[in-house]
């Protein structure tokens, strides 16, 4: 285990000259870092582990390291640190120098896959065997209602079974949400009730679509309430914000290609995207189809019409709605909105604007709950860890109702405020716009008691 | 070392701090050969110890064996303070982030060596107080790597630097020993003021393990100034102008054109991007002093050339140019991969003809240098712009940084201001100190660690001392256990 020969990065390069850097790593972007070490007091693993390795500064040495051969990319322990990340991009937020550390990660994930065999299965069930095949979602989505309707959650919490079932927790504590099964998919035109402003394209997205119809209803509502024809592809697309997250760049490409297409016919100026994660993804399809010169240019071009749902409303000056909500509401910022896309304000600016509501700050609010795509699902020990401090924030916040904007942090941290006996609701802000703009379904309780 | 005796030392240390926080994997502690630097070396064994205790026994066990022991945190070091050149054990304080307490009244506050310094201000805010040395890169350094390099920051100009803000010191010795120096009294006027001597030692006498330190109220009012100005030399005279006012400002930075660019591509401070220089000033206090100071200073820097001055109007603006300033460094990260910094002071009247100078070796050997630094007390802060993967490279920029710090100690200044001797300066040292200076030195560091084992290979020319102490073998290293307790009093 000791190996007294081994040598210094600068004395090696020194003694073997500079190497040239592995296929598949944009060697710029990787000697961006200066290893200054700004970014980590901002990275949660490196929090939780407390090991340089986990650290932002670390993960970047490593890549280098192995992008010039000095450590190998299939060496166990280079895919453990890269594999132990959240991708929240904390870091970019964090750093003076300007390192593109998401894009980096992607690169080098793709060219290590996972040996651990969970984070296998979870790859090949739902990266690439679920996600990209609009049927598979559809029966997985009724089933997911199904359950739902039949009361399994309340089934599961009794018996204590969510403890020892895969995804139990999941189940056992779920969001509110769609619950009948077969609720209709979004009609394709909402057609601009006020002065016409534009047409735009909603990204109704995969998971989002089959467990947050009802979000993706009060979004184009809000679209619609600020003058906006909204138009939705005739066939649901997953823009492939999981797969390349995660490395799996194949997927993510097909997927990519896919999604511009199914929008780019629609005639549309915008498209519209209201979960974090996705919108990220989908504004930099140049990174995603970099192997391909011709389409890469195209991705540039679309990735410029691509705005999250509050990005678009309040940057396009958004009408207050009429209806009043008495709440004291916490924003939670997703990692791939505050980090991803530099979004802080607008939907905070959108919340305010809602009559009634008090948006309180909670401590760390830019801090990743854990769920980081398919995270909590790979690593879910590190992932648990992150949840408990965003709980004990929340609570601490003295929030009526958490607003999100993402699929994933709304199921995660909805778990987890649940399990811990905390019966606070989390929601998307285009949730909360929607109702105020006169949506009337799946309030929970206490907003329902908010707007009486 | 041979690798038997390494594996037994391993296997003490996990006894003392659990499996997990001791390792000598060869992929693991490559990632503690680094810091901010463009030094690296591999350590043998690293260690992340969660309590003083657990400190004191690792330095113990270490020290009986003869293996140097190197202390890092953050590691934003610029002068490869803690890159472990002779090998040896790293201890990191990634655990050790706890703010232990909080006392107002008395104006102190305890801490591990972890906290992050802008976490402990942060955490001061809400009772209206916080600790004043703010590096630039105090939103990542932490107070024990402060403490280790006597650490500055754009406010020492008025209120002093880390050692005038450090009451009291926990340090574990080479002996085992875990003693205490000052405290949290208000003056350590009584006898030899031994925590002032560990401030700015690097590491090379004991590792810090716990801190008493002031804190102050946060000053009612804070304006922030910007002055533009056409060249540095104007901006540096401007500088002395002010001083001769009387009124001394709590900052006075200066950027110079190339770290203009890159800071507004970074962080879009608001800096005019054709300006030859800027001036941030700063100024506390209560509201109508702070108003009055404010435009005193705006006065003094429009009669000196300034062709523009800008007021932060309010906490946001303010906090944009100073964000500007204190990402300097790593935003030369978008000019160049790599960069070397230099730390030089000169008496502040010497700044234009040293900025010229500076200047004109930029010309010579082609290497671009931007100059971002605390102007009010005459602390360069010269960045060498290269690419490391260059061959030859990396040298040429070393005899550049040797030729500036040897023009600032001739002009009567110093080779650091408070980055530290650390790894890189540590030849330069002779340009201010004499053969017998670092005599001295050495003695009185060897009252502390006897052997040269604590961060050996810092701050001291690596040829300057006694002959045992400095032997740089390849492959591992230099003492042997048996032969601690021979020759003891060679030089005390």
């Amino acid at each position: 285990m000791l190996q007294p020969e081994a040598l210094d990065f600068k004395r090696q390069l020194e003694r073997d000259g500079v190497p040239a850097p592995a296929a598949g790593i944009d060697m710029d972007l990787v000697r961006d870092c200066i290893h200054c070490g700004l970014c980590l007091p901002k990275c949660p693993t490196f929090r939780a582990l407390h090991h340089e390795g986990d650290s932002p500064r670390g993960r970047m040495w490593q890549i280098k390291e192995a992008s010039l051969g000095l450590v190998g990319f299939d060496d166990p322990r280079f895919q453990a640190h890269i594999y132990q990340c959240f991708n929240c991009r904390a870091c970019e937020t964090a750093c003076p120098s300007g390192v593109q550390f998401g894009a980096v990660m992607e690169m080098a994930r793709a060219l290590t896959p996972p040996q651990n065999r969970r984070d296998r299965t979870i790859r090949a069930l739902l990266l690439n065997g679920l996600l990209p095949h609009p049927r598979r979602l559809r029966i997985a989505g009724w089933l997911y209602r199904l359950t739902r309707s039949a009361r399994l959650p309340a089934l599961l919490r009794r018996t204590q079974a969510w403890k020892i079932l895969p995804l139990g927790k999941f189940a056992a504590f779920p969001p509110v949400g769609d619950t009948a099964p077969r609720r209709p998919a979004l009609a394709p035109l909402t057609n601009g009730l006020d002065a016409r402003r534009g047409r735009v394209g909603l990204l109704t997205g995969c998971i989002q679509d089959e467990m947050f119809r009802g979000t993706n209803r009060r979004t184009a509502l809000a679209l619609a309430a600020n003058g906006y024809d909204v138009v939705v592809p005739a066939e649901p697309v997953c823009c492939g914000a999981l797969p390349s997250h995660a490395g799996e760049s194949k997927t993510a490409a097909r997927l990519a290609a896919r999604t511009m297409n199914a929008f780019t016919a629609l005639g549309i100026d915008a498209v519209i995207v209201n979960a974090a994660g996705c919108g990220s993804n989908m504004k930099e399809y140049e990174l995603q189809l970099r192997d391909d010169p011709q389409r890469r240019e195209a991705g540039a071009a679309f990735s410029r019409t691509v705005k999250d749902a509050s990005e678009f409303l309040i940057d396009g000056g958004m009408r207050a709605p009429a209806r009043r909500i008495r709440l004291r509401v916490a924003y939670q910022d997703p990692c791939h909105l505050v980090h991803g896309q530099k979004i802080h304000r607008q939907p905070r600016q959108a919340l305010k604007l809602i009559p009634g509501i008090e948006l309180v700050e909670m401590t760390e609010s830019d801090w990743c709950c854990g769920s980081a795509g398919v995270y909590n699902l790979t690593h879910p020990e590190i992932a648990e860890q992150a949840l408990s401090w965003k709980v004990q924030h929340i609570v601490d916040s003295g929030a009526q109702v958490i607003a999100s904007a993402n699929p994933g942090c709304i199921l995660q941290i909805s778990m987890g405020l649940q399990r811990a006996g905390h019966d606070l609701p989390v929601v998307h802000v285009m949730d909360l716009l929607g109702w105020a703009y006169g949506d009337q379904t799946q309030r929970p309780p206490v907003v329902l008691k908010a707007m009486a | 070392m041979e690798p038997v005796k390494l594996e037994s030392l391993l296997r003490q240390l996990r006894e003392v701090v659990g499996e997990r926080y001791a390792f000598a994997d060869p992929y693991e502690v490559r990632l503690y050969q680094y810091d901010a630097s463009p030094e690296t070396a591999l350590p043998d064994i690293v260690v992340i110890p969660g309590t003083a205790e657990e400190v004191a026994r690792v330095v113990k066990l270490c020290a009986d064996a003869g293996i140097p022991i190197t202390a890092r945190s953050a590691a934003s070091s610029l002068a490869g303070g803690t890159v472990p050149v002779e090998r040896g054990v790293v201890i990191t304080f990634a655990r050790m982030d706890q703010i232990l307490e909080i006392d107002s009244d008395n104006l102190r506050a305890v801490v591990q060596p972890g906290v992050v310094n802008l976490a402990l201000s942060q955490a001061l805010k809400p009772l209206g107080y916080y600790y004043v040395p703010d590096p630039s890169s105090q939103g990542a350094c932490t107070i024990g790597g402060n403490v280790g390099t006597n650490a500055g920051g754009p406010h020492t100009l008025l209120y002093g630097v880390t050692v005038n803000h450090v009451t009291g010191l926990e340090v574990a010795l080479p002996s085992g020993e875990l003693v205490q120096v000052g405290g949290k009294k208000a003056a350590e006027a009584t006898g030899y003021d031994l925590a002032g001597l560990l401030v700015g030692s690097e590491g090379t006498m004991g590792i810090v393990t716990r801190i008493w330190v002031k804190i102050q109220p946060l000053p009612p009012t804070q304006k922030t100034l910007m002055a533009v100005y056409p060249d540095v030399e104007t901006a540096s005279n401007a500088v002395s102008a002010i001083v001769r006012t009387g009124i001394l400002p709590a900052a006075i930075e200066m950027m110079d054109k190339l770290s203009i660019q890159a800071i507004e591509a970074a962080s879009h401070a608001g800096y005019p991007l054709d300006a030859g220089a800027v001036l941030l000033l700063e100024v506390d206090g209560i509201p109508e002093l702070a108003e009055e100071l404010g435009q005193r200073m705006a006065k003094v820097c429009r009669e000196n050339g300034a062709t523009e001055v800008r007021v932060a109007r309010n906490e946001a603006e303010r906090q944009a140019l100073w964000k500007g300033r204190k990402g300097a460094f790593s935003a030369m990260g978008r000019l160049s991969s790599d960069f070397y910094v230099m730390d030089g002071v000169v008496p502040r009247t010497k700044l234009p003809d040293t900025l010229a100078r500076i200047d004109a070796i930029s010309a010579r050997t082609g290497y671009r240098i931007c100059n971002v630094f605390h102007a009010g007390d005459g602390n360069l802060h010269p960045l060498v712009l290269f690419d490391a993967f260059k061959p030859g490279q990396y040298e040429a920029v070393l005899r550049i940084g040797d030729e500036i710090l040897k023009l600032c100690a001739d002009a009567g200044g110093s080779v650091t201001g408070e980055h530290g001797i650390g790894l890189e300066k540590r030849e330069n040292i002779r340009y201010v100190f004499s053969d017998d200076d670092l005599e001295v030195m050495d003695r009185i560091r060897r009252v502390f660690d006897p052997h040269r084992l604590m961060n050996p290979g810092k701050v001291f020319p690596s040829d300057g001392l006694a002959p045992s102490a400095h032997e740089t073998l390849p492959g591992y290293p230099r003492r042997q256990a048996a032969a601690i307790g021979a020759g003891d009093d060679l030089w005390v």
